[in-house]
């Protein structure tokens, strides 16, 4: 087969042996205990209880080798190999999972198994630690088969070497220290595999032409590869290298570590599995998904530092599976900067009511923070009025409604406003030179079209444009197919809600430093208890959803709790106050696989950390019908001395929950006992008062612009302090900051630093220098006695070497007898010795450079005329 | 050095010109051209009839020398080597008539022939290059060469040269038959007349003086050298040798390696200059052992068998 012999040939290439070498059996063992090593250095790291792994890779490299030397067919190999390793990876997960019985252990295996399959196309978190195992399992089996099957069918050794070192290597993170002896054994035993095929590959070849070498040669090398390996482990093992990247090679590290984009959906998935030592930061959970078996950040690592001491969100949840919470329909939008002018939210109108802290109902809060970790979402407090920085704004997207506009009205869930407006549409032709005329002609204060379908009368073709705000392009489109001819005959609407939930701010720079202004509600208890209103539709939706697997008895408690208070504020109230009795502990709750979490937690444990009785929270007020989201932030910080500016660290990551009062907005509230209890916005107000840090002016009454709050700042004196004392930089991009798989590259310090480009450059000189010495004396000839040398030298090695009886004329001759080719060459290297040693002659150097030549050609004849050779005549010293 | 490359040039004229008589082991020609350069006397063994005469008289030729030939008998007088006084009436006084020795290049055939007292007279005059007759001494002219012939088939009615006195002459040549190409060619050249009747000189004399003057110049390095006075050592070790080469062998061979490198065109010696011109400098000269001699060793064959077994020194290895 043409594509099979290219492959042979191909693998021939790259570290390809003949089929004859690979059956050693000193290779085989170097392979396996190479393999198994690195599983062993797997298994300490403890990811989840899984069957033996070390003795599944052994199991699978030994049958690998044995089904490869079976005299079958490939496909019968194949078959015969998935089936073995299907049978063997399944029937070792059912093992481990703990009920009693075969018979229960296979109807579990298969129910967790599908569970964790609906989480993966639901988008779900599962803290099921089997799915796990399984692939563990799976992918110990598969790389020994695979890697034996490289070795020895392919005969390719890096391919047996390579993936399983890297996987080592991605192992290493998750190992204490004092286990990273595995990486530099298993480092040990590749390389030794490598020399090892080497070296058999090429005493075999020396066999196969027949050319003598001593027995121990192919030993003798082993050694020496010995020796170089453990060498080259030590210096990787004890050189220094530099904690950040050499600038060079930024753009490398940068690009590996993309792929921690993937921790994501890891931590989704396999939510259960512990990762051993090593606990991450904070800084990696600002994804779509928030799952509630997430690893607690503890560290003291720097995020961010300012002088306002708030609690700062970075993002908000909505949406509550029994695992985890996500947020889902959202959009981008630009954020308030310098050019644009805002009109707060419209809650009330200022002249009604009488405020507190003799403040106007929006109170700006200015701040300025240096963000110090690399997350991509800035630290806000409030509801964004301003920032500096360019940044988008996520909020949540309204719910859209299709209508054609044959039958407006006939869609069903549409809510109040939208029908009325439906019902106000004038038909196809007269809507279509209405938008012709203005693509905005259609939109009320209430509903506003997006997208307008247009169709060719005479083709029936239809097409959609968008019309949103921002798409002026497409407005102009819109109106230019209009012209043309073609009719609407469709349109998409939204339904302008009072206004838009923020729910984080996205970062679009990389600058650390940003003001921002923010607006929180300013309202007393009293206010809030007297807050009543209609929920919107869409915060209904989005603000209430609960999942079906809600164990009743949360919402009982739930209804227990609050049964005494009558109104939301009174009954968020009582709900903070329960939880605060529960035990705050720091560390990750482990959630069995068929519980809900926030049952787990109010039932069972009874403590957590602040994911846990937020949620409860959250959860059990939307069981009692009042809107409640989570928000994933950071609390205040500690207040460094030095400094005087607050540094907020890893260890300050928090999570709480945001109510909805009519007519004042989202109002935090803390169940966590280790913060003090809300709501909260009237405190920070009042901090922010005594601090100078809010802007006095009631918008309307010459309400500051956006440009004027940003000019308003304490001044920045104390920044400079913050630059020397905080890193600048902890690494390259995430998709969330630095996640809980460090990469290993990065906890070694950087794949180089500044000691890692010094040990390069050593190396570099070392190999040049071992380059121009074998050069030297392989293809230079210093003098004429060099040549003279290596050519007695060479054909000694060949067997017709110099008689010591010999005068250099008579070996000359007797060479040239049994080499007649090469008369030339000899001749001319024999006259040239003899004149240069008896005559004592220089050479000149055109002279000089003839012997060069002369001498490689000669070398090149001899060695091929001794490979060609079955041996040469004994008697080379007998007289012309 | 120009003096060695004209000296080269005249020394392959004589070579060339020489072979145009002498067809056949042409090593033992330029062997004999050595011993002429490096100054020393030859020695022909060889059966009769395969030319030594015809070399010997070639020799003369080529290098315009006068040419004696003596032919040893056992009744041979040493007076009839060296001359005798004569009376001359006319005068009244005694007359120096110098015999056949007064020449260039002596022939001495079938030296072994001679009784002692001849042979005697012989070598001593090879070795003072002079001659004294009744008490005056007579020098020999310069250059001046004794090229003896010997016959180691007839052993009745000979006196064996004593080995000891083999020593004087520097080399001992062969020349052997020919090769039946080469017999052809013999009777092709002489088939109207000898080639040596047209043979012309192509050097004269004083041009032989600066020869020997040039081999002189030749270098021969330290270990050629070593080389050289290794091999006369070893010989004296070997085991079927009783007595080995003496110093003499040293000096004889180390001058006839220069000469042969001269004649092969080089300043400077190397060892196949040594390890051709060692058997005919020393193989003559070893004195064996009676088993050796029972068993019919000879000396070259010892030499040969040293010359493959002796490390050549100062070779890289």
């Amino acid at each position: 087969m043409a594509a099979g012999s290219m492959w042979q040939r191909l693998s021939g290439r790259v570290g390809g042996l003949p089929r004859t070498l690979a059956a050693e059996p000193l290779t085989f063992l170097l392979h396996l205990s190479a393999l198994l090593v690195a599983t062993w250095s797997v298994g300490l790291a403890h990811w989840a209880s899984t069957p033996p792994l070390v003795l599944i890779m052994a199991i699978s490299t030994v049958s690998a080798l044995l089904v490869l030397r079976l005299q079958r067919p490939l496909w019968v190999k194949l078959v015969l190999s998935v089936t073995l390793g299907a049978i063997v990876i399944y029937l070792s997960s059912v093992a481990v999972v703990d009920s009693e019985g075969w018979l229960a252990k296979f109807a579990d295996f298969n129910s967790r198994m599908g569970w964790w399959w609906k989480a993966v196309l639901v988008t779900d978190a599962s803290t099921d630690s089997l799915p796990f195992a399984f692939v563990l399992t799976a992918a110990t089996w598969g790389v020994g088969y695979a890697t034996t099957w490289a070795l020895f069918r392919h005969h390719n050794v890096w391919l047996a070497v390579v993936p399983v070192g890297a996987g080592v290597l991605f192992n290493l993170a998750h190992l204490p220290r004092s286990q990273f002896l595995y990486f530099f054994l298993y480092l040990q035993l590749a390389l030794l595999l490598i020399a090892q095929t080497t070296v058999a590959h090429w005493v075999k070849g020396l066999d196969v032409r027949k050319i003598e070498h001593p027995r121990s040669l192919g030993y003798v090398f082993l050694a020496l590869a010995v020796a170089l390996a453990l060498t080259a482990v030590l210096v990787a093992a004890l050189f220094p290298i530099g904690s950040k990247p050499a600038r060079p090679l930024r753009p490398v590290s940068r690009a590996i570590d993309r792929y921690v984009g993937l921790q994501e959906e890891f931590q989704r998935l396999f939510g259960g599995v512990k990762s051993g030592s090593q606990v991450p930061s904070s800084l990696h959970f600002f994804g779509q998904v928030l799952p509630l078996v997430r690893p607690v950040p503890d560290k003291r690592t720097p995020v961010a530092a300012t002088y306002a001491p708030w609690f700062w969100r970075v993002r908000v949840y909505d949406t509550y599976t029994s695992k985890a919470w996500k947020v889902t329909d959202t959009a981008l939008r630009p954020a308030p900067g310098a050019a644009t002018t805002i009109q707060g939210p419209d809650y009330l109108d200022p002249a009604e009511e009488e405020f507190p802290l003799g403040l106007p109902i929006e109170a700006n809060l200015i701040y300025d923070i240096r963000l110090v970790a690399d997350i991509p979402y800035f630290l806000t407090a409030g509801d964004v009025v301003y920032v500096d920085q360019p940044a988008k704004v996520e909020v949540a997207k309204a719910p859209t409604y299709r209508l054609d506009m044959a039958a407006p009205t006939s869609g069903d869930g549409l809510p109040s406003e939208v029908r009325a407006w439906a019902n106000t549409l004038p038909g196809s032709p007269e809507a279509t030179s209405l938008l012709a005329q203005s693509p905005g002609a259609l939109d009320t204060p209430e509903v506003q079209v997006i997208e307008v379908v247009v169709r060719d009368p005479k083709s029936g073709r239809r097409k959609s444009i968008q019309v949103d705000e921002g798409e002026t392009g497409q407005r102009d489109a819109l109106q230019q197919e209009l012209k043309n001819g073609e009719l609407v005959s469709g349109l998409e609407v939204r339904l302008r809600a009072p206004y838009e939930d923020f729910l984080g701010l996205k970062r679009q720079s990389r600058g650390p430093l940003y003001t921002a202004a923010g607006n929180l509600p300013n309202a007393s208890a009293a206010d809030l208890r007297g807050a009543n209103g209609d929920y919107a539709d869409w915060m209904v939706d989005r603000y209430l959803q609960l999942p079906e697997t809600l164990p009743q008895r949360v919402r009982d408690l739930a209804f227990e709790i609050t049964k005494e208070a009558d109104n939301p504020y009174d009954k968020a109230m009582a709900i903070e106050q329960y939880l605060r009795h529960f035990t705050h502990r720091r560390r990750m709750l482990q959630i069995p696989f068929d519980a809900d979490g926030v049952d787990y937690f109010l039932f069972q444990t009874k403590e957590g950390n602040s994911d846990y009785f937020a949620s409860a929270m959250v959860v059990m007020l939307r069981s009692m019908g009042i809107p409640a989201r989570l928000v994933l932030g950071y609390g205040p910080g500690a207040q460094d001395e030095r400094l005087g500016s607050y540094v907020i660290r890893d260890s300050d990551s928090h999570t709480w929950p945001e109510v909805y009062f009519p007519g004042y907005g989202w109002i935090e509230f803390e169940p966590s006992p280790i913060y003090p209890k809300g709501p909260r916005s009237l405190q920070t107000l009042a901090l922010a008062v005594a601090l100078g840090q809010i802007d006095m002016q009631a918008p309307g009454e010459g309400g500051s612009t956006t440009e004027e709050v940003a000019k308003e700042q304490p001044s920045d004196e104390g920044g400079g302090d913050d630059e020397e004392e905080l890193p600048e930089d902890l690494g390259g991009r995430f998709p969330g900051g630095r996640g809980p798989f460090p990469i290993p590259l990065n906890y070694f310090g950087a794949p180089l630093g500044a000691g890692g480009a010094v040990f390069l450059l050593a190396l570099g000189g070392l190999t040049l220098a071992i380059g121009l010495l074998w050069a030297t004396r392989v293809f230079i000839l210093w003098n004429v006695n060099d040549a003279y040398q290596r050519m007695g030298r060479l054909a000694a090695f060949l067997g017709v070497g110099p008689h010591p009886w010999q005068t250099p004329f008579e070996f000359c001759r007797a060479l040239s007898i049994v080499v007649p080719e090469a008369t030339r060459d000899i001749r001319l290297i024999g006259e040239a010795f003899v004149e240069g040693r008896y005559g004592g002659r220089k050479l000149t150097l055109k002279e000089r450079y003839r012997l060069l030549l002369a001498w490689r050609q000669l070398r090149r004849t001899l060695t091929i005329a001794g490979l060609k050779a079955e041996g040469f005549p004994n008697h080379v010293g007998e007289r012309a | 050095m120009i003096q060695i490359e004209a000296a080269a040039t005249i020394a392959g004229a004589l070579a060339a010109n020489i072979k145009r008589v002498i067809v056949g082991n042409q090593h033992a020609v330029e062997q004999g051209l050595v011993a002429l350069i490096a100054g020393g006397h030859l020695l022909i063994e060889d059966v009769p009839g395969v030319g030594k005469t015809t070399f010997a008289k070639s020799l003369a030729i080529s290098t315009g020398c006068i040419f004696k030939r003596i032919q040893f008998v056992p009744d041979l007088l040493p007076s009839d080597v060296m001359g005798v006084n004569v009376f001359n009436q006319r005068s009244g006084d005694f007359e120096f008539r110098p015999g056949p020795i007064m020449a260039q290049v002596v022939l001495a055939d079938e030296i072994n022939r001679a009784p002692p007292k001849t042979q005697a007279a012989l070598l001593e005059a090879m070795e003072e290059q002079q001659i004294t007759v009744d008490g005056v001494t007579y020098p020999l002219p310069d250059p001046f060469m004794v090229i003896a012939t010997l016959n180691p088939i007839e052993y009745q009615g000979t006196f064996s040269l004593p080995e000891a006195q083999l020593d004087r002459f520097m080399a001992r040549i062969h020349l052997g038959y020919a090769s039946k190409e080469e017999e052809l060619t013999i009777i092709a050249r002489q088939e109207r007349g000898h080639p040596i009747e047209e043979l012309e000189a192509v050097a004269s004399p004083e041009q032989v003086v600066l020869l020997r003057h040039a081999a002189s110049e030749v270098q021969v390095e330290a270990s050629v050298r070593d080389y050289i006075v290794s091999l006369v050592r070893t010989t004296r070790e070997h085991p079927s040798v009783a007595y080995g080469a003496s110093h003499r062998a040293s000096l004889a061979l180390f001058r006839a390696a220069r000469s042969l490198a001269l004649l092969r065109g080089r300043e400077y010696v190397i060892p196949d200059d040594v390890k051709e011109m060692t058997s005919p400098v020393l193989a003559h000269r070893l004195v064996l052992t009676v088993e050796a001699r029972a068993r019919n060793i000879d000396g070259r064959r010892i030499i040969d068998e040293l010359l493959r077994s002796l490390p050549v020194p100062g070779l890289p290895r």
